[in-house]
Order: structure tokens, then sequence, then C-alpha cells
């Protein structure tokens, strides 16, 4: 298998076909950063094809001794960034959206009872829902981390800043993850055992 | 390792990201706190839910059509890593504006290019017209050079006539010059020009640096173009070159003088400045139209045609009034010397300033070997 540096370097070659491999290669993982900083699927769809046209024209800047991936993923961190804050709006999660997407075409297929499918695609949701209402810079931190799969070092990487940083910032990211998910379910709790009393 | 270690260390724990040596001390510490059992279960189990969260909606399945579309559809006017940003439809709109700075700084320095190469000199004195000095300014561009038409026959014969004079002016001056014994070299910048209408100002421009030595004749440019009708040229122009461009040479300067740079002191004052290749010793001739009326009758009285018409030998100003107690100059001094006379050109009037390191003599003797001849300095030190 060739490896991205060297499809890289055969597209400033002017292999179109290299290109092409790149998209395929890299297209799910800078549409999931692009959507988890950007939150609504059309244009994190839009921006991602805006990133590797960006990375088409920036070819000449990538050291092909260095690795491709953090420096894809920092091209889609930080364009997905900038149209934020471009934008200057807030970032909500589109439930309409999210749940007008069939379940099955990304929820991990369950087998089994429909009682716990529904609680584990809940439990998804709410996860989905709390990581969205994180700093821009927490998402994408916890993106990079858990579904990348990148080392610090990587992550610091592509977002240019030291491993230290990183590690900070996925802790912190973590703990105000944590605390989220512990209101709502607080929340939940005071909100079923308001319904329970009735 | 105790429970506020724990805690920050927790979800590289979690994650396996830490130290072996680490990651065996926080294991030792949950052997015998719960506490730390339990935050640590609730942040693997957030971990897990993190790593399996795939609520992420699809891409459209031909995104990857759609992209190499958008690249192809634009490899005709660029290729990866040579074009900017903005090139595509959903990119940043081009900024038009910095196109128009770069033309416009390239239109600055293409209008400006000319001005600075273009020769200066003084006003070229019209032939048919002696009651006033003609003048003509610079030409617009040094591309405006006009192809070289024949001479009116009166001139030529004139100019034959002249010719044959300063032949015998130069015999006669020649070996004087060439026998004098080279003098110390003098700071030029102490020069001071004698009855100078202006005084050289600071900000003179070189514009010529040394040309390549011209056997026998060394010319300089002093240029001047006919603008309008009433500017008539002693050459006719040729209409299809525009406007025409006219000079005027000190030449017969003997041969071991070479052009270093000529001096624009303004439309009607240019200096050359010489250097004999061989002493070292540098020249400066001073050229100025005379523009005053009663300095040009008096000056007519003498008239006839280019030749020399009075001839002063003067010392350098710095020689003068400034004496010392002791009564004497700086060596130095006493060596650059002017020698002023007038000259005619189409019956109008040129003062010439012949200064050196030189005595007053081989100055004076320079001087008379000088003619002022016509024509263009380009090809004529193309073909010397």
């Amino acid at each position: 298998m060739i490896s991205d540096e060297m499809l890289a370097w055969q597209t400033l070659s002017g292999d179109i076909k290299a290109f092409e491999e790149l998209v395929n290669r890299y297209k799910n993982q800078v549409y999931a950063i692009v959507y988890r900083i950007i939150g609504h699927a059309q244009e994190a769809e839009d921006l991602c094809q805006e990133v590797f046209l960006t990375v088409y024209e920036k070819m000449y800047q990538f050291d092909t001794n260095k690795k491709f991936a953090p420096w894809i993923y920092r091209i889609a961190t930080n364009t997905s960034i900038s149209a934020l804050r471009k934008r200057k709006k807030v970032v909500m999660v589109n439930f309409d959206e999210a749940y007008s997407v069939p379940l099955n075409s990304y929820a991990p297929a369950q087998i089994g009872d429909p009682h716990s499918m529904f609680e584990q695609r809940e439990l998804h949701r709410q996860i989905d829902e709390a990581i969205m209402s994180l700093p821009e810079n927490y998402r994408v931190v916890l993106t990079l981390r858990y579904q990348m799969d990148l080392d610090n070092q990587e992550i610091a990487d592509a977002l240019g800043i030291s491993k230290e940083n990183v590690e900070v910032k996925v802790h912190r990211a973590r703990k105000a993850l944590q605390k989220i998910l512990l209101n709502r379910q607080a929340e939940r709790g005071i909100k079923n055992e308001l319904s329970a009393n009735r | 390792m105790n429970c506020q270690q724990i805690d920050k260390y927790i979800y590289e724990f979690c994650d396996n990201r830490l130290a072996p040596q680490m990651q065996d001390g926080i294991k030792a510490h949950l052997d015998h706190c719960e506490s730390c059992r339990d935050k640590v279960a609730a942040a693997r189990h957030e971990g897990h839910l993190l790593r399996s969260m795939e609520t992420i909606p699809p891409l459209q399945p031909d995104f990857t059509a759609r992209v190499m579309a958008l690249i192809q559809g634009n490899s005709g006017r660029r290729r990866a890593g040579l074009f900017a940003r903005g090139a595509f439809g959903r990119s940043r709109p081009l900024r038009w504006w910095w196109g128009a700075a770069g033309a416009a700084v390239l239109l600055l320095v293409l209008y400006s290019l000319p001005l600075l190469q273009q020769p200066v000199g003084i006003r070229l004195a019209e032939q048919n017209d002696p009651g006033s000095l003609q003048t003509e300014t610079l030409p617009a561009a040094m591309n405006s050079i006009p192809e070289i038409s024949p001479k009116p026959e009166g001139t030529q014969v004139a100019e034959s006539v002249i010719e044959t004079e300063i032949e015998a002016i130069k015999e006669t001056v020649k070996e004087p010059v060439a026998e004098s014994a080279p003098e110390p070299r003098a700071r030029y910048d102490q020069v001071a020009m004698q009855d100078s209408p202006t005084s050289a100002s600071p900000n003179h421009t070189a514009l010529r640096q040394a040309s390549p030595p011209v056997p026998e004749t060394r010319s300089a440019s002093i240029a001047a173009a006919p603008v309008d009708q009433a500017i008539k040229s002693p050459y006719p122009t040729n209409p299809n070159r525009g406007v025409g461009l006219l000079t005027l040479h000190p030449t017969n300067l003997p041969s071991e003088y070479s052009l270093q740079t000529v001096i624009s002191n303004s439309e009607q004052d240019i200096t050359f400045i010489y250097k004999n290749q061989v002493t070292q010793q540098e020249l400066s001739l001073r050229l100025t139209a005379v523009t005053n009326q009663s300095d040009q009758v008096e000056m007519e009285n003498l008239a006839n045609d280019t030749q020399l018409k009075s001839v002063s030998l003067d010392e350098d100003e710095g020689s003068e009034g400034s004496l010392p107690a002791g009564g004497s100059l700086p060596a130095e001094k006493l060596l650059i010397n002017s020698y002023q006379s007038s000259m005619n050109h189409n019956q109008h009037l040129y003062q010439l300033v012949v200064t050196g390191n030189l005595s007053t003599e081989e100055l004076a003797a320079i001087a008379k070997s000088i003619k002022l001849e016509e024509g263009i300095p380009d090809e004529e030190q193309d073909n010397p």
C-alpha cells in the first residue's frame, strides 16, 4: 500500500489519481473533525470539500518527510474554526437533522433487545449533545483523541500546540464532558421524579 | 500515589497512555481506594462511549467525485501547489485589490524607468530661430529615439569648416597636454565652478556610469527632444519614429579621457566628468546654455560659428580670498583649476567650464580642442 506521503508527492507531480486516493482515505476523518466543530451535516460536508481543495492547493507546503495525517487534520481544524468564527453564530446540535438520518446508517448495529437498543442510542445522543455543547477546542481535542485515535503528539502536530498542552486540554475536556453528563443526568432524575410523582 | 494524583492522570490511565511504571502505581492505589476505583470505572465508561460514538451523519456517496470534479474543472488553469486560494467556487473570493495594487506598482515602475534612464541636458539651441534660445524638453521616453536623418546641406558645409579649424587647434594643443606631468590627485568635491548660473545641488543625479572607452573622441550626451511644432530641430525628425532626440556632444577630448558620469544640474546646465585612464586624473566639463539676453548679445559680437569665442584663465575660486596667514595654499587646492570659455553652436551661446587638477594651460588646451556636436549618443557609442 502506498503511503500517504508518497501519494502527496505523486499529487505534486501531477498525478490526480493519487490525490483521489488521499480523498478516499481521509474524507471520513476530515468530515468527523469538521462536523464536530461545525455541528451541521450539510455545512460540514461543504467545508470538508473546501478542506480538500485547500489541501490540494497547499500541497506544495507539505513536507513529505513528515506524516500526512496531522497536516490534513490541522487544515481541517483551522478551516472549520475559521468558518465557525466567521459565521459568529452559536453552534447547536440540529436534532431534527440528526433524527432525520436513518439510524442504521451511522449507529452501530444492535442486535437484541429493542429496549437496550433504544437506551444505547439515547446514551449516544446524550454524549453527542454533551460534546457539541463543549467549547470548540475541547470538541476538536476529543474528536482527534477518541475518534481519530491519535496520540498526544499527533494531536499536538495537528493543532499546532505542545504535547503537554494537549494533555491538559484532553483532561479539561473530559472533566467538562463529565460535568455536563452529570448535570443532565441530574436533570433527568428530577424530571423522572416529577413524572413519577404525578 | 494519592487520590489527587489519580485524579490528575485518570484519563491518561484509562486510555493506557501513561508510562508502565505510572500505570502500575495507579493500579496499586486503586487496589485499596474504592472512590478512585469508582471514578476510574466511570471514566472508562465515558471513554468507551466516546470511542463508540458514531452519530456523525455519513458523507454523500459522491463526495470524492465532486471534489475531484472541482479540482479537475480548475486544473486547466492551476495545478496542485501552484495556485492560490480562491480559485474555486467555494473558496474565498479572490482579493482583486491585490491584483490592482500589483498592477499599479508595475505601472509606476514602468513609467518611472524611462525618467531615470533618459538623457538629460541643457536645452538645445534651435538653428532656425537665432533670436531666442530655443529649448526642447526632455524626451518622454528613451524609446522615442529617432533614426538619424541626413543633415541639411548647409549644416554639413559649416561643420566641415569647423572640423578643420578644430583639428588645427587640437594639433597645437595636443603635445603640451600629453607631455604635462601628472599632478597629484585633488579632491574633486572641492571644485567650485566659476560663474555658473546655477550651483550644483546635492540632488544632482549621476545618470551614466563609465561607458566603454571610445578611441579618439569622447562624447557625452546632452539630450533634447522636440515636443511641438514651435520647437524645431536642426535635423528633420522621422515622423515614423515620433519625437526626435537630439544631443550635444563635447567631443575631441584627448583619447586618454573616458566619460565617467553625466550630472544633470538643470535642463540648461549639465556636467560631464571624464577620467584620464593613464594618470587617473579627473576632468569636469560643465556646459551651460546662456539664457541671459545681454550676455548673449555680447557673445554674439564675437560670434563665428562653433569657434572658441573667449578664453579666460582663472584659478580655482578656493585660491582667491582665502589665503592663509602664511600666504600659501594647500598644494592640492592650488592644483584644481578652472578654465572658462564660451562656445557657439547653431548661433547660440554656451558657457563651458573645464575644471580639473591640471594646470590652467592644460585646461585651456583641452577646452580649445573641444567642439560641440549633435547626434544620438547611444548610436554613437554603439558605432564609435
